[in-house]
């Protein structure tokens, strides 16, 4: 059809308007006003966000936010609360798939500031830099765009981007576009270590039961694997924190291991035992192949187990690498460490 | 004329009998023993630099992968979601870092490794060979051939809330759907990698009237890609030793790197690192941008230089029976494929241009009939092509043939010839004369041989 055999744009004008404003008012009552969810929605999400027993447990996690937002596809606050349980419960694979997915969305509606906003904010913490650069795009084709000067207020207050100026700029557009908003400093709900280790030494000094024992401690470790999924994936934190924490978890799985050892000894079960220690022994020697700074620990560790189940020729074998650790390193505390230990294996 | 056919008849059944008798009074003298402190050893030609290359690359070539590489001990980043072997040497680890498959088998072990929850599927056992499983066909009977990981992730403490659930080899294995490898040695490689195209087509050349008569064929396995040589791998497919390593890493231990970045089994809720998990290091693990090669370079350039400047494998002394064995090898036709020596083109690495080696291969692909047939097509190798293993090493080496189905080296030999008529997979579109084995005449005057020849035979291939 040729455009001249429509009728012509300035007759056709009051009616464009009005549609615009219609589409304008319905994606509204959608959306929610850029501030803040309906109450409707609010209270949708309050209900949605459950407590869950177990956090690894994505799907479970998950369901009642999928629900809803399978019910308002369109709710940018129903999204935005979305991405955080992403971030909040998934790993790697759900997080990336997540950027995929709004991606997608985006590309889909081009014109929509909405679908490139939460492209942009399920970024944030990924790829950082990235989502702060996209979030100006928007700001300046749309920059009474209320979210995307609070989500780049919020990268500014956070590590990895932190600008006191620029946060203050953008904090003090989006409070006058949304003077009842709230500016976090993210990274937000990253739980705390895992306390089950402790736990399970503790117990384990009160003869408590060895299956028990165990367990706590295995669990211990889960949960601080689970919580290391909550950093090692964002950029929010720095790669020196991502190390500490890691070494912190390495350190918590000589703890289980050697607990393991000693309540199956307990608990009458010598072989399984043996088969622990002997696998601690292997993972020390390859530590020693990688330079590893938690050689020497490991090796004292592993020649105090074998001192304990009077394995009095293996432990001799692992003082000796002790010895020839230090002659080649010394160190006045390892020293003493390793005097300690030897008169230990001489009393017995 | 009734007579002669008796005497035809009986002529032939003693004949059986006799052979039948032979076989089995001959024996493998089994494996060559191995020095108790034996390590790989790098190529002598290298200059030092490559030589410590070597051995570094080892390092990581012996690297214990875990999810999150947060186990001590595990420090290697990304295993899984699906895996046959946690670190290249356990499975390349006979009769050094490097070989084939141990005594015993370490994928028992693995499969409860770390809180892990797999079962043992039924074909892997203690002392039998190291395997990965291929499935023949996809559910709609369209070719599969791929290799399914016998273990996923699942329970292990680094992987929490990934379900992935292992295949159901128990059904597949009653389809006849299972087909398996075992690890092939990588010893020497790199003066394989550095043989001219134009050397391997000449050998396979070479010949030619007396491999017709003996029914022997046999091509040169190429790249999809650039149209040159493949030659790693048990069917030849693999180009070059980056790639071999690319694709088993990936494959075995389901670790994502540069040459196959993607994620196999790629569920959301068991994908704990970001692709590619193997990457060349900006920074080494002392946070220096100045290391050596082997710290900088990706896990996968240290695998395939750990390849590419090891030692090929060092035969043993020779007995007056081997040396007799060695000119019967020949006589018989087994060296018509099993090529003796070859020679490398000039190469960048030191050391490495115009040598002779002695690999026993000619590293073409041929018709093995359906004894040996697997089903399984990979680039232009068929369903019952296999790459003529090369023998070297073949003195310490504890399981035989693609799927390690023997220990014995006679049983090995004798699977070599066969018909095309008992294959339970099809071979579509091949001739009769490509249906049978290549080596079934060969076999045949192998046979043939008396009862002290067989055993010099035997005694050689041992000495390799």
């Amino acid at each position: 059809m040729r455009f001249s055999a429509v009728p012509s744009f300035s007759r056709c004008r009051p009616i464009l308007a009005i549609g615009v404003l219609w589409l304008f008012l319905t994606s509204m009552w959608a959306q929610g006003s850029p501030c803040g969810p309906s109450p409707e929605i609010r209270s949708q999400i309050e209900k949605a966000t459950v407590v869950v027993s177990n956090p690894s447990n994505f799907d479970q996690a998950l369901a009642p936010l999928v629900a809803l937002r399978q019910r308002y596809p369109n709710d940018l606050w129903v999204n935005e609360r979305y991405q955080d349980a992403v971030q909040q419960y998934g790993i790697e694979g759900h997080v990336r798939g997540l950027t995929e997915e709004y991606q997608v969305l985006s590309m889909q509606h081009p014109d929509d500031p909405t679908y490139s906003y939460l492209y942009s904010r399920s970024l944030m913490g990924r790829n950082t830099s990235a989502a702060a650069q996209q979030l100006m795009e928007i700001i300046k084709d749309h920059p009474d765009f209320a979210p995307a000067h609070g989500s780049l207020a919020e990268i500014y207050a956070s590590a990895v981007l932190h600008d006191d100026s620029k946060e203050k700029t953008e904090r003090v557009r989006f409070l006058a576009l949304c003077p009842e908003g709230e500016v976090k400093r993210p990274p937000t709900g990253l739980p705390d270590p895992s306390l089950l280790v402790d736990q399970a030494e503790s117990l384990l000094a009160q003869n408590g039961d060895p299956d028990r024992v165990v367990a706590l401690a295995d669990q211990g470790v889960r949960d601080d694997e689970w919580r290391l999924q909550r950093i090692r994936p964002f950029d929010w934190y720095s790669v020196d924190y991502k190390r500490q924490a890691q070494r912190q978890l390495q350190a918590k799985y000589w703890r289980l291991w050697s607990i393991e050892v000693r309540c199956y000894r307990r608990a009458g079960r010598p072989a399984k035992a043996a088969r622990v220690l002997a696998t601690m022994d292997q993972r020390t020697a390859s530590l020693y192949s990688t330079r590893d700074p938690a050689y020497w620990d490991a090796l004292a560790l592993v020649t105090r187990l074998y001192e304990e189940g009077n394995q009095k020729e293996l432990a001799t074998q692992k003082l000796k690498s002790m010895q020839d650790f230090l002659a080649v390193h010394p160190d006045p505390r390892r020293s003493a460490q390793l005097e300690d230990l030897q008169k230990l294996t001489e009393k017995r | 004329m009734k007579r002669a056919k008796l005497i035809v008849v009986a002529g032939l059944a003693l004949t059986v009998i006799s052979n039948t008798g032979t076989i089995a009074a001959q024996h493998d003298p089994g494996p060559r023993p191995v020095a108790n402190n034996a390590t790989p050893i790098p190529y002598s030609e290298l200059s030092t630099d490559l030589k410590s290359f070597f051995s570094d690359a080892m390092t990581d070539f012996m690297e214990v992968d875990s999810v999150t590489g947060n186990l001590p001990g595990e420090e290697g980043v990304g295993l899984g979601p699906t895996f046959n072997g946690n670190s290249c040497a356990q499975c390349h680890a006979f009769p050094v870092v490097g070989g084939s498959s141990p005594a015993k088998n370490p994928q028992v072990e693995l499969a409860t490794l770390d809180g892990a929850m797999n079962t043992v599927p039924s074909f892997i056992a203690e002392t039998g060979p190291v395997r990965e499983v291929r499935f023949v066909r996809n559910p709609d009977g369209s070719p599969d051939g791929g290799v399914h990981g016998l273990f996923t992730i699942r329970g292990r403490s680094d992987a929490s809330g990934c379900e992935l659930q292992q295949p159901n080899f128990a059904q597949q294995l009653a389809a006849g759907n299972v087909i398996f490898r075992i690890p092939t040695p990588t010893f020497g490689l790199g003066l394989v990698e550095a043989t001219p195209d134009s050397t391997l087509q000449a050998n396979l050349a070479a010949n030619r009237q007396i491999k017709s008569q003996l029914g022997i064929n046999g091509t040169l396995n190429t790249s999809g890609n650039d149209g040159t040589v493949t030659r790693f791998g048990w069917k030849a497919q693999n180009k070059s030793l980056m790639v071999f390593a690319g694709e088993a890493y990936n494959v075995e231990q389901g670790v994502s790197n540069e040459a196959f970045g993607n994620e196999r089994a790629a569920v959301a809720g068991c994908v704990f690192n970001g692709s590619p998990e193997d990457t060349t290091k900006m920074l080494d693990d002392q946070n220096s941008s100045t290391g050596t090669a082997a710290e900088m370079s990706s896990d996968l350039v240290n695998f395939a230089a750990f390849m590419r400047f090891s030692s090929p494998p060092v035969p043993g002394a020779m007995s007056g029976s081997a040396t007799n064995g060695a000119n019967l090898f020949n006589a018989v036709g087994c060296g018509l494929c099993h090529t003796a020596t070859l020679t490398t083109g000039k190469s960048k690495f030191s050391g490495m241009s115009s040598v002779p080696y002695h690999p026993y291969s000619d590293f073409a692909i041929h018709h093995m009939g359906s004894r040996l047939a697997d089903g399984v097509s990979q680039g232009a190798a068929g369903p019952d092509q296999f790459r003529t293993a090369p023998l070297w090493g073949l003195g310490q080496r504890l399981f035989f043939l693609h799927d390690g189905r023997t220990s014995d080296l006679l049983q090995a030999i004798q699977a070599h010839a066969s018909d095309c008529g008992n294959s339970r997979f099809r071979f579509g579109g091949n001739t009769s004369q490509s249906c049978g084995s290549e080596a079934n005449d060969v076999i045949r005057r192998f046979n043939s041989l008396n009862r002290s020849q067989m055993q010099d035979v035997l005694n050689f291939l041992r000495s390799l």
